[in-house]
This record gives structure tokens, sequence and C-alpha cells, in this order.
């Protein structure tokens, strides 16, 4: 979409105006149901087409509508998080990834889980971002609200942040598509940390084209960031044949035992991906991948553990929520800190749990061995195969409220996406059908920095699936 | 009864770097504006991320070398999780598990001759904190110091006396000054001292047997002068005897105890007890990559060092300096590398040296001046071209030292000067010959003084000489002079 | 059920995060469960394995020694309500 609507801009038959004026028009139809947006910019929005207008140089994502989660800093933009404690924060500086998106139009920034911790946007302070498919069920998390917008026409194209699968669940279940690059390809510098050894930004479109024009922009070394990689970044968005190629398809991933509750349409769907491919002349083979089981509960170590340490910044007395006649010190901090929502506070106890001593060895330390495990094992099935697939999420997008009293069964949730985050390897959902209704997100997983083939892949099914011919969006409903 | 304190010293220094440890904020904050040398890393917005800063880590690479420690080739960062208000993040990043700079040691030798070596245990690279300053009622707080580059330095308890702690501490302040890596103010909390203490005393019983016991170990933290350090550490001394007299407490596991200082009062306080100790739940920086120095670079800057302190004051002490001077060569890097220059054109390195501790020292701080300018206040040359109006008897000390003067103010040289002002000595000349004779006429009775061997006569008369002459007699002269007639 | 309920305290401790005593039970049940599951990992054999604490494998990441611009008082306080005088200003610490 991106491509096409640059070059109406560039043939003038249309304005950037006229774009962000219709993308906001769809805001104030869908939002006040889909509750997608925690802050609406049209302020910022109509000033950038005006720029770009004037201009008249339409490159990259100049002129086209986009939506950034609520993590990631806009200067002079509030930065909620989606939590309490950020409610009147507003960012001095902007991040890396919203730099290189420069002439885009900021629609506004997206409701998210709290700070990221969760999958559905339930854990978020505000509201309960809608599933465009049915609003009833949850938008995923915790890029929910990136996905929702980009699903619903609020905005062409969005960015989230994948932790442990949170671009590629929401993307999943709202029909689009989520991609997370190889931890290091893109800059976190600017985006409220979460698992500082994980966390990468990422494109939700509704195109592997879109996705790939939004990779090249954002990709590639930042000297804020010492933990962005000096690699040479491909041209992403030329596509090539995938014939002949090798797709793993992991055995653990459809073992009763190991995954309970993978969903029978989710299943039937994604084996039926797996025929297309082999169609398009790729070799199916098996693979088995035992380790990646413990790649839940490493991740339910690693990030907690990190999630704590990257909390304690927020006392209320730079910024935050905070009481304005603190008794002491200690009511000071724990007055502001109150403000954290559930599973927030949940999360930093975890994390202080496994860290503290008498427990390091036993849960951080071990968490980072099994790490260890995982990462060659990815290694070493990558020596067999160019690529592994299988089912985003065990479920399509699941009700609201029906998951927010276990904490471990919201948790199961994540278990196909977090292994690419633990071993640091890139991954996408692309839609590729329904289930009950709702969509079906597969997923395709490669080595680290080989986003080409992930994108060549993608590319390759999306045409075969045609998903956007095949199944429509009834907005009207919203 | 006998008593052994057993003393180990944790040195803080912040490293002398243009920037911050992990942002590009400016680290010379010393009197700026609060909260002006800030940026999103500093201020621990969301969303910021470190990054190293590549100067402080070959600093402090420079301090290991110079301490004989072993250099890691690789060591990592950690993070330390405590939440207080001068700490923005609620962690310090610092190196907990692998340091940079490990097992080294200092030769130290005491008053009485001993020798004393105290083992350096570790030298790692962290950040400073913010600044507090604490009000009635409230506290204010100042960012501009957090993230400001800071190498501790831990010993080994090996120091059994304020005077070894004293010996130690100065020993580490000169060497990283001589070598740069700090001008360790401690006025501007560039250098900060904490101090482990406990005492070992031994009883004789009246058994015949000896009793030894240790009593617990108390941390006096933040001590920000070499004063402060001596009293504390002398007052704590005597207080932990004491305590164990009226307790009968000793050491045991886990009952090491942190107290403050206080310059006013003259005593310690208690800070924090073992139940309030903080889990630091340490864990490796993951914003950080691992610290790699190859065994190349680090050779690099060993060369960088050159010679360190107290190899030159040894060399220097051969040559006949006393240990003041010596030590006062290496108290500035521009005073070593002054007098490095004037060896090699003056071989009267003692009198070299006596003039630049002495009198160019005095003009120079008399003129407001700094002495790490001083090849540009007076070129090494030039003084030297001084020295040797002197040593030919041009003209006397005394006139030098006025000479000297004139030349830091007009930056002229000592010939010019001398010849301008008209300052050269009379030598031996009729004019002087006819003084002479004047006051051998004038002064008969210092004549038989002086033949009846009284020893001030000569002086006497010498100086009665020297008044005729308005200072302008070569003493040597006029001394030889009046011998040869009085003969 | 490995979660102890001194052990609750000391983490409400360490987080200065007080947890409302109505929600305590609630708190207790959840964080038991995943302390629980996360247990899973001690059945994992991980002898001789060295931690990974960085996919990248990057080394050094080191910046230069360059002083580059820093905000103004202003922005360094605009959000903050505990501010005086160009200090962020707090109730006295004790030491």
């Amino acid at each position: 979409m991106i491509k096409t609507l640059q070059d109406k801009l560039k043939n003038k038959e249309i304005s950037s105006r006229e774009l962000a004026e219709e993308y906001f028009r769809n805001i104030e139809k869908y939002d006040p149901t889909l509750q997608a947006f925690m802050t609406v910019t049209p302020e910022r929005g109509f000033e950038t087409a005006e720029e770009i207008d004037k201009a008249g140089v339409y490159e990259g994502v100049s002129g086209i509508p986009m939506a950034l989660k609520d993590n990631i800093s806009v200067k002079d933009i509030r930065l909620t998080a989606s939590s309490r404690m950020l409610e009147e924060y507003i960012s001095p500086y902007d991040a890396t990834v919203v730099k290189r998106l420069k002439g885009g139009l900021l629609m506004g920034k997206t409701n998210l889980d709290a700070f990221a911790f969760g999958a559905s946007t339930e854990n978020s302070g505000y509201m309960v971002t809608k599933n465009p498919w049915n609003t009833k069920k949850v938008a995923g998390g915790s890029s929910g609200g990136s996905a929702a917008a980009v699903a619903s026409g609020m905005a062409v194209f969005a960015l989230g942040t994948d932790t442990g699968g949170s671009i590629r669940q929401p993307a999943g279940f709202c029909g689009v598509v989520g991609l997370k690059p190889t931890y290091g390809r893109s800059s976190r510098y600017g985006l409220a940390a979460m698992g500082s050894s994980l966390d990468c930004p990422g494109p939700i479109t509704t195109s592997v084209e879109d996705a790939a024009i939004v990779l090249q922009l954002i990709s590639g070394v930042d000297p804020m960031d010492a933990t962005s990689v000096d690699i040479q970044v491909p041209d992403f968005r030329v596509f090539e044949s995938i014939k002949g190629k090798k797709a793993g398809l992991p055995k653990e991933f459809f073992d009763p035992s190991l995954v309970e509750g993978l969903d029978a349409g989710v299943k039937e769907q994604v084996l039926a991906t797996v025929k297309r491919l082999q169609k398009l002349g790729v070799e199916i083979v098996e693979v088995s991948m035992p380790y990646s089981v413990f790649a839940l509960p490493v991740y339910y170590i690693i990030t907690p553990s990190e999630i704590s340490a990257n909390m304690t910044r927020y006392d209320g007395i730079r910024y935050g929520h905070t009481t304005l006649h603190p008794e002491d010190l200690l009511d000071l901090y724990k007055t502001s800190r109150a403000s954290f929502e559930d599973e927030v506070k949940r999360r930093i106890f975890v994390g202080n749990y496994a860290l503290s001593s008498g427990y390091y060895d036993a849960y951080y330390n071990k968490a980072m061995q099994v790490r260890t495990l995982i990462i060659e094992e990815m290694h070493k099935t990558f020596e067999k195969v160019d690529f592994i697939v299988g089912p985003t999420s065990p479920t399509p997008a699941f009700g609201i409220g029906e998951n927010t009293d276990n904490p471990v069964s919201m948790y199961l949730e994540d278990i196909y996406t977090v292994t690419a985050n633990i071993a640091g390897v890139p991954a996408i959902s692309i839609p590729c059908g329904l289930s009950d209704g709702l969509p079906v997100g597969f997923q395709i997983i490669a080595k680290q920095f080989d986003e080409k083939t992930i994108l060549d892949v993608s590319f390759a099914l999306e045409q075969d699936i045609a998903f956007a011919k095949s199944y429509t969006l009834d907005l009207t409903k919203l | 009864m006998k008593i052994r304190p057993i003393i180990g010293l944790e040195i803080h220094v912040q490293l002398k770097t243009k920037s911050k440890m992990f942002c590009g904020c400016s680290a010379q904050y010393f009197g700026a504006e609060p909260n002006t040398h800030m940026c999103p890393v500093c201020l621990a917005l969301p969303g910021a991320l470190p990054r190293a800063n590549k100067k402080a880590l070959e600093n402090a690479i420079k301090v290991g070398i110079a301490l004989h420690c072993r250099i890691n080739n690789f060591s990592k960062f950690d993070r330390k999780n405590y939440m207080y208000p001068d700490l923005f993040k609620g962690y310090q990043i610092t190196q907990y598990e692998i340091p940079i700079c490990e097992e080294g040691y200092v030769d130290l030798k005491r008053g009485d001759g001993s020798a004393l070596r105290v083992g350096i245990i570790r030298a790692h690279q962290e950040e400073d904190t913010a600044k507090s300053i604490h009000e009635d009622g409230y506290t204010l707080v100042d960012g501009n110091k957090a993230g400001v580059p800071l190498l501790e330095i831990v010993s080994a308890p090996d120091m059994t006396s304020v005077e070894d702690a004293t010996l130690f501490a100065e020993y580490v302040y000169t060497t990283l000054r001589f070598i740069g890596v700090s001008d360790c103010d401690m006025e501007k909390g560039q250098m900060r001292f904490d101090v482990n203490v406990n005492v070992e005393i031994e009883q004789d019983e009246k058994d015949g047997r000896t009793e030894k016991i240790a009593t617990p170990i108390v941390e006096i933290k933040n001590l920000n002068s070499f004063r402060s350090m001596q009293r504390a550490l002398a007052y704590e001394i005597s207080r932990q005897q004491e305590e164990y007299e009226k307790t009968g407490i000793a050491f045991g596991k886990g009952n090491k105890t942190t107290r403050g200082w206080s310059d006013d009062k003259g005593h310690t306080y208690l800070l924090r007890s073992k139940e309030e100790a903080e889990d630091y739940r340490y864990f490796p920086d993951p914003d950080l990559p691992p610290v790699v120095f190859s065994d190349e670079e680090i050779e690099q800057l060993k060369n960088e060092i050159g010679k360190l302190p107290h190899e030159i004051q040894q060399e220097y002490i051969s040559l006949g300096l006393n240990a003041d001077t010596a030590l006062y060569m290496t108290s500035a890097r521009s005073l070593f590398a002054y007098f490095e220059i004037g060896r090699k054109i003056y071989n009267k390195e003692k009198n070299l040296a006596n003039w630049m501790k002495g009198d160019l020292a005095f003009a120079i701080s008399q003129r407001g001046l700094d002495v790490k300018d001083i090849q540009k206040i007076l070129p090494v040359d030039q003084l030297v071209g001084l020295l040797q109006q002197i040593d030919s008897g041009v003209i006397s000390h005394t006139a030098g030292k006025e000479v000297l003067a004139d030349m830091l103010d007009t930056h002229e040289s000592a010939e010019s000067i001398i010849s301008k002002k008209g300052l050269a000595q009379v030598g031996d000349s009729d004019e002087m010959k006819v003084i002479v004779e004047k006051v051998i006429g004038m002064n008969e009775s210092a004549v038989i003084n002086y033949k009846a061997g009284k020893s001030g006569a000569l002086m006497f008369l010498v100086g009665q000489v020297m008044k005729e002459m308005k200072g302008k007699g070569n003493p040597a002269v006029i001394t030889s002079l009046i011998e040869s007639i009085l003969q | 059920m490995k979660l102890t309920r001194t052990e609750l305290k000391h983490l409400e401790g360490l987080s200065r995060i007080a947890i409302d005593a109505s929600k305590e039970e609630e708190y207790f049940k959840k964080l038991s469960t995943i302390v629980d599951y996360i247990s899973v990992l001690s059945k994992v054999d991980t002898e001789g394995i060295k931690p990974t604490s960085q996919v990248t494998n990057l080394e050094k990441g080191l910046r230069d020694d360059e002083v580059t611009p820093s905000m103004s008082q202003e922005d360094v306080l605009k959000n903050s309500k505990h501010t005086w005088k160009g200090y962020f200003k707090i109730p006295k610490v004790i030491e």
C-alpha cells in the first residue's frame, strides 16, 4: 500500500493533507469502539503533511499515515507505555527508529499492555483494545493497538515492539503482517525498556512489501545503542524465488503433550499453508527442537529479571506518577510505584526473586545457561533447513477476560513466538486463513540477520494465499 | 597487650575525561548550574541506553598498570540494583564479576625505613552518582555528577597504622595525578576514601596463655580529605578497643557495620547495620557488550605511561636530590618534564632542583600562576641561563632572585636583564681594591680579630665591602682579596 | 508451593512496592503459580554450559570521549513535580 500511495502522492492524485484527513476520519469512526489509540496526534500529523506537501519530495514513508506503539519515544508527545505511572510524561527526545521514519504522518500513539508486559492489552492501565474482526475478542498484545489500527485502516503502517511475540501475536490475531527483526538489527534507543536482551522494534503492515519498506528504513547500526550490530543491510524490498529452499517443521510444535490447547482450526490452516509451500517448490523437513519447550520458562525468568532493574528508575522524582507531599522517601517511592499495573508489579517481584542472593544460580543463571542450549539448537537446525515454520499462536484471538485469572495461561499464548526472541533470530507472522471467523497467523523464523529469507517466503505465500482478497474485514459494524 | 589495627582502603577516583562514562554529557561539571549536564541517558528517562567511554577504560587500564595489576583482556559491566534518590536509574553500572584490573601491589617505605607492600585486590570501572545536598527537612538533588567515570581501587587489608594508610593514599594520589588519569582534587570530590578497619587485640592471660581476638570490621564511608581519613581512622581504632572492652563482641561472620565520619564532631557514627544490608542482585548489564582490550592495546597504553613516580623518585635520590625534592619533581608531570630537559643542558641537578622547588615555585605561586604551565612561564633553558650567570660569579644568588622575578614578568633573558640593569658584580678591579683597603682601614678592631682567628671577623669585613659596593661585589672575590691583603 | 509469605514481604521491600492488603492473597497465589512454573528449568541438565547474556556476540561497542550537547535545565525539570531552583527536591534522606 505504501508504494501505491506514494505514487499517487507523486502524481498529485492526492495530497498528504488529504491522506491525513482520511485516516483521522477513520480514527474518529472506529477508535471509539476499538480503543487502539492512547493519544491521537492530529496537530503533529497535519504539521508533517503540510511540510511534505510543500517540499514535494515523496520517498521512504513520507506522507504516509503511521501509528507508533506508545512505548516508543516521540519528541514533545506524551509517552505513557499504557501505564498510569506515565500518564503525564512528555518525552523530550525522539527514538532513533522515529527519526528514521521521517516524513511519516503520525496518527497517534497506540495502546499496549502496560510497559509491554502482556499478550492482549488487558494489562493496559487505561483500556482494552478490541479485535476489529470481533470486538468481543482481544486484539492481542502487547502491540494490540498498533495491530488493530493497521487492520482497521486507522494507519497505513505501525511500529510495534516484540520481546516474546508482541508484534507477531497481535498481527496474527488481527489478520495483518507483523515482523520481528533480528535482535540488534534495529535500534532500541528510545524504546521504554522491557527485556533489554530481547526487545526489538518492528513493522506491522497490511502487506509483506510494506513490511520490507519499513524494515529497510529502521534497520542499521545506531551509535546510540551499543547492542545494535554494524552489519550490512541488504535491500529487503527485492523479493527472490524460494524454489528449492528447505523449511523445517518442528515436531514439538504439534505435540499435544507439549502444547496443550492448540486450536484445531489453527492447526488446519497452518498445515494447509505448509502444503502451499510445497506447491511453491519448498522441501518440508521434519525437525526436532526439544529445548524449545523450555524457551517459555527461560523467557519468564530473564525478562522479569531485566524488567525489575529497568523499572527501578520509576520513582516519581524526575518524572512519573507521584504524590506532592510525601511523608518520607519510602512513602514517596511507594505512592509513586503504586501506580504500576498489577502485571507490572508481578513481574518486578518475580524478577527480584530470580535475582536475589540465594536464588540467582537456580533461576537467572540457570535460565542464561538454558538460553545457550536453545541458541545452539537453533543454529544446528539452521544447518539443516533455511527457515522454520509453524503457528504464530496456539489459538486465534481469545475472548476478553478469558485468560486473566491465571497468569501462566496468558504466558502460554507466547509458546510459539518466544523461542525466536530467546535466540535473537528474526520471525514474521502473516495471515494464512480464518478459524471460526478469526484470522490465523502463520509464523516463519530464519537465522540471525536473514530477514531476507523471511520476506522472500512471506511474499511468495502472500501472493498464493491472497488473504485480503479472500477475507474482508467488515468495518461497518464498528 | 598488643594492638594491631588491620586496615584496608577503597579509593574512588573520578577519571579525567571530557564526557561522562555512559553518555556524551560534559564531565567537567564543577561550578555549573544544577541539572545542566544532563541527557536522556544520565537522567534515566524511559528508553535511554548507555554507551561506554573508551578513554575512561583506557585510563582505568593505565591505573591498573601503574599499580602492577593484571589487566583482564575481557571484562564486563554488571548492574548493582538499589533505589536511592542519587541513583537515577535505580541501578549503578559497575564491574562486579570480572573487573578490568586485578591482583596488583604497591611497595612503600615507612618513616622508620621498614618496607610495606599493600596488595591491590582489584580496580574496576563504574559511574558516579548524582549530588545530594541535605538541608533542614529536605534534600536537593543535582544530576550533573551522575554518570561521571569513577574508578574504584580496592586494597587488601595490609595496612596496620594511620601512617601506612596515609603512605598508601599519598602514593595513589601522586601516581594517578602524574600519569594524568585524574587530578585527584579532593576538594572537588574527585577522590574519596572508604576505609575498612578492625583491631587485633593480643592479651596475656593470667595463666600464661596469650589470647588473640579481633574486633568486628567497620567500614567508614566517604572520607573526603587526607586529614579526615587520618582522624577517622585514629578515632575508630581506639573506639573499637573501648567497644570490645565494654561488650566483648568479637569479629564474626556478617557483623560488619558501616559508619560515617563527622569532621565537626570528631567521631564516627552508625549508618547501617547488617540487617538492613541491601541485596544488590548483581547481573550482567544486557545493554553493554563485554569490554575487550588486546595485549597490543594494553602494551600501547603502558608505553604512554612511561616512568612511574616512585621509579623517578628513586632515580633522582640517587642523583643527590633529597626525598622531598624528588617527591616535588613528581607532583606534576610538567615539573618532571621541565627538570628532565634542564638536566640535559645543565649538570648541576641539585641546584636546578632547589631553584625549581624554592625560588621559582614561590615566584609562580606569588603571581597566581600554575606550575603545570612552568615551561611557558619560564622556559627551562632561560632558567639554566640564569643559574649559569650565578655559577660564573656574574651576579650573586641574592641578585639572582631579583633577576628571576624580572624574567617572569618581562620574558627577557637573564643576560639581557643583568646588562640592562647593570647588575653585574664587580670582579677583581681597581675600584674594589680601593674600597677593600678603605674598609680595612676603617675597621681596625675587626682586622685584629681576624688575625686572632675569630671566625666572624672576615665575614664582617666582606659585608662592609659589599655595603660600600652596594651589593655589586662578588663576595668570593672580596674574601680572597681581603685575605691576601691581610696576610 | 515454593514461594513463602516472608519472601513476598521481602520482595515488597526490595521493589519498594506495597501490596494492597485486599489484594495480598491474589498476589501470593498468582506469584506462586509463576514461581512454580519457572522452576521447571531445574530439570534441564546444564553442566558445563556457559550462560548467554548477549545474543549478538558483540564486543567493545565503545564510544569516543567526545562531548555532545546536553538538555536545557528547563527540559530536564519539565516532567517533574519535585523541583526547586534548578534542583530536584525531595524529603530529607536519612543517612
